[in-house]
């Protein structure tokens, strides 16, 4: 039976925290205020807002994720909010938005979502866009999860810089 | 009865594969994009921590999909035969004129006549008037594995091969305005490699 100090070691630089084993199935929430390692599977929300969640190789969750650190390992459905980082690992698999302030993609993971960084000081505040855009902006920042609602802006009129080899222009 | 397997692109090196070259196209589309902020922007080529680092630096949200991927889980799937559609369930479900730009890289060459088409509409539908997308096209066609592109500057990208080799559609000029003829306007940029660089304004 692998120990938990053979899966520190697996996962890079786990110290310490809970464990759910890879034979474990739980259907359920976990709030807590230690790391947790997942090896096993998990259909429910995970609530860390101090600590650390990391998904090993064998984890598959199946819900939101919160966190201070969340390290992606295996496979996670559901959204990712981290106040610190997010990292996906080669040959992981995460299906849902990421929110974070510091989000890593490794080459060979496979992400399906929309990535966003969520910046220490106070939001900024959104300059003008281009023409045709500015409706849409203003929509988006209301949406729920990216997902506005549409706008029947005008259509603008297009750019014209140097460099192009042809253009073509209709109207 | 076993498939034999596709010949694979050859392996990146370590590192980062072949070097960065300028791009006038991405040159256009990095100054689009600093002109505003929290904006949507779709990448159809998939995540890479270089595009994230791209587009999440500028201020916007990035929806990273392989669409060429998502096709192929789909159509493999169970649900394939039961469905006319030519796009899977959720693919870009994005509200009418809510995303701001669009990366599409070489990723319409890809896909049958059918799905770029649909692609191509679901695109013109979601993009925003005066909204951006920038593609890539090879003018012959052939079999070659999807490129990698990641952008390494406001006006660098680094294009290599990955992955299993594919067939491919070739476009022209002519084929390429046809195909994004709903939209405002086209800017061609041919590239070294022989490739048509495409911005498109919706």
């Amino acid at each position: 039976m692998a120990t938990h100090s053979t899966r520190t070691a697996d996962f890079g630089t786990v110290r310490s925290g809970a464990l759910l084993g890879k034979s474990l199935t739980i259907t359920g929430e976990i709030r807590g205020d230690e790391d947790l390692v997942i090896d096993g599977k998990l259909e429910g929300d995970v609530d860390l807002p101090q600590h650390r969640l990391t998904i090993g190789p064998s984890g598959v969750l199946h819900g939101k994720i919160r966190a201070r650190e969340i390290v992606v390992y295996g496979t996670v459905q559901g959204n990712l909010q981290a106040s610190e980082r997010v990292e996906i690992k080669k040959h992981a698999k995460v299906i849902g938005d990421l929110k974070a302030q510091r989000p890593v993609i490794e080459d060979e993971a496979y992400f399906k979502g929309n990535v966003e960084t969520v910046r220490a000081e106070a939001p900024k505040t959104a300059a003008p866009a281009p023409a045709g855009v500015q409706a849409a902006q203003a929509s988006a920042a209301s949406g729920a999860a990216g997902q506005p609602s549409a706008s029947g802006a005008p259509a603008a009129s297009t750019g014209s810089g140097a460099g192009g080899r042809q253009e073509s222009r209709k109207g | 009865m076993n498939a034999k397997p596709l010949p694979r692109a050859p392996a990146e090196k370590a590192g980062g594969g072949s070097a960065a070259r300028r791009s006038y196209a991405l040159e256009q589309f990095t100054e689009y994009l600093s002109g505003f902020e929290l904006g949507q922007v779709v990448d159809l080529g998939g995540a890479c921590q270089s595009n994230v680092d791209y587009v999440t630096g500028m201020g916007h949200r990035l929806y990273a999909e392989d669409v060429l991927l998502t096709l192929a889980a789909w159509q493999g799937g169970p649900a394939a035969g039961q469905s006319t559609d030519t796009l899977p369930p959720g693919c870009l479900e994005f509200p009418r004129s809510s995303v701001h730009a669009a990366l599409c890289w070489d990723r319409l060459q890809f896909l049958a006549e059918p799905a770029t088409a649909a692609l191509v509409e679901r695109l013109h539908r979601i993009l925003a008037p005066g909204g951006m997308l920038f593609a890539l096209f090879y003018p012959d066609q052939g079999a070659r594995a999807p490129l990698a592109c990641r952008v390494t500057g406001p006006h660098e990208l680094q294009i290599h091969p990955v992955g299993a080799v594919r067939p491919f559609r070739g476009y022209s000029t002519r084929s390429i305005e046809k195909m994004f003829q709903q939209f405002d306007s086209l800017k061609f940029y041919l590239t070294r490699e022989n490739l048509q660089e495409v911005i498109v304004r919706r």
